[in-house]
């Protein structure tokens, strides 16, 4: 009996010093694939609970990190994605490649085309562009742009093969591009590029 | 490499995924093309400008009581048949306990943040209550409230009333935050609840605020403070320092106060 709870007094603080250190990056990954925080919150803690449950399964040494991620993205798939398709997909291929580039270059001739559109873009839009995106494409964006795994990192978090991390990545692209585009003309940081 | 070639690489090598020789390759390009440097530059400027945006936040209280909940979810997996089996209460009772979630974590707040630094959050209270509820089976388990009952009276000196005046105890648990152990017990009268933590007195700093709103009675001293609603009372009481927390304005806290009430 005692030797048990020696046993889980190491695990215990095993886990809190390899797993939990984590707990701010997986909130703010959470908060962003799931738009809700109370959402948010739960997905981080029923993570922790289930990685606690299979710390034996981790492997010393290994990247904690990314093992925690995968399991929140299990977790996030599983129960909290929305059921609802994003009927948008369909139009990606209609969005040209460097989408936003080729707005832009043709305006008033700036050095730096994007510099306006910085200066003007808010937080809460860059935020609003990349929850607004598909899940699938936003699970990789946010992954990658926001903590900055690599596409083969990726593609084991989400159990996805390289391949498709890579045509998500760029489809994620496009719609964000698209999407930050649109902000800016609907808030008249832009006009719109005559056809 | 021609312009196609280059502009098939442009994502690769933003995201730092390309070989090293086609970063090269790349780069020799671009050296040479306006056009596509131009692209890269923009691009390279547009997914640094979103990576900032998307990192910028703030360390939030959120983090703290989400921590919490994960020690709290942690300590009942380690001990998960020790006692197996609820605290007896029917499902009436147990809505509400779920009152006394919104008293929980205003108290948990104060204590997880040295108090009321950063009381102006408590605006946000509406979305806390839903996170407590989530820690009710934590009270409700029976393992988790004799072992905070015998905590209290082992570590902290403190006898945990069974009932204070018409207030029945539900339930209680050890809770940690920064580092110290914590007790925290809830009661229950009618549709009236009352949340009691109590904490090493030496590990946490009284505000300023509270030491100034402080009040002499029988001898005691009492700390009142209020916020959202939410009525919070500390005494210390040896080593120990007791926060008695309740929404409802005609509750009597010196009750709470063993010798005052407390049987
Ligand atoms: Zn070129």
């Amino acid at each position: 009996m005692r030797n048990l709870k020696v046993e889980n007094n190491r695990k215990r603080s095993n886990f809190e010093t390899e797993a939990l250190p984590h707990m701010d990056a997986m909130l703010r990954t959470a908060l962003r694939m799931t738009k809700d925080g109370s959402d948010a919150e739960d997905l981080v803690q029923e993570t922790y609970a289930k990685a606690y449950r299979f710390w034996d399964k981790f492997e010393p040494g290994s990247n904690c990190r990314a093992w925690l991620f995968k399991i929140m993205t299990n977790i996030f798939i599983n129960e909290y994605r929305s059921k609802s398709r994003s009927p948008v997909a369909a139009s990606i291929e209609d969005i040209d490649d460097s989408y936003l580039y080729g707005q832009l270059a043709g305006m008033e001739s700036t050095e730096n085309p994007e510099q306006r559109l910085f200066a003007k873009i808010l937080d809460d839009d860059v935020r609003k562009a990349i929850e607004n995106l598909p899940d699938d494409f936003k699970l990789v964006a946010v992954l990658s742009f926001l903590e900055g795994f690599s596409y083969q990192e990726i593609a084991e978090i989400a159990d996805l093969q390289l391949g498709t991390v890579k045509s998500r990545m760029h489809r994620g692209r496009k719609l964000l591009q698209k999407q930050l585009y649109n902000y800016a003309v609907t808030n008249g940081y832009i006009k719109e590029k005559a056809q | 490499m021609n312009c196609e070639e280059a502009r098939e690489l442009l994502y690769e090598i933003i995201d730092k995924e390309a070989s090293e020789v086609d970063a090269r390759r790349v780069q020799e390009h671009i050296d040479k093309c306006r056009e596509c440097f131009d692209i890269y530059r923009f691009e390279g400027a547009i997914q640094e400008f979103i990576t900032r945006k998307l990192r910028d936040n703030r360390p939030s209280l959120r983090l703290e009581v989400l921590k919490s909940r994960v020690l709290a979810e942690l300590a009942t997996i380690d001990h998960p048949r020790a006692a197996k089996g609820r605290w007896p209460f029917s499902p009436f009772t147990r809505s509400l306990v779920a009152a006394a979630a919104a008293i929980i974590v205003v108290a948990v707040f104060l204590l997880g943040s040295d108090f009321v630094r950063e009381s102006e959050s408590f605006a946000s209270l509406t979305e806390l209550h839903r996170v407590a509820t989530r820690t009710l089976d934590v009270f409700r388990d029976v393992g988790n409230t004799t072992g905070a009952i015998a905590f209290s009276r082992e570590e902290l000196t403190y006898a945990v009333a069974p009932h204070v005046s018409e207030f029945l105890l539900i339930g209680g648990c050890l809770e940690q935050f920064r580092g110290t152990q914590v007790g925290h017990f809830v009661y229950l009268d009618g549709l009236t609840t009352v949340s009691v933590f109590l904490v090493p007195a030496d590990c946490i700093e009284m505000p300023p605020e509270l030491v100034a709103g402080k009040v002499e009675r029988d001898g005691i001293t009492y700390f009142g403070h209020d916020c959202g609603g939410c009525r919070l009372m500390f005494h210390r009481l040896g080593s120990t320092l007791v926060v008695t927390a309740t929404t409802e304005p005609s509750v009597d806290l010196v009750g709470f106060v063993p010798g005052q009430g407390a049987i």
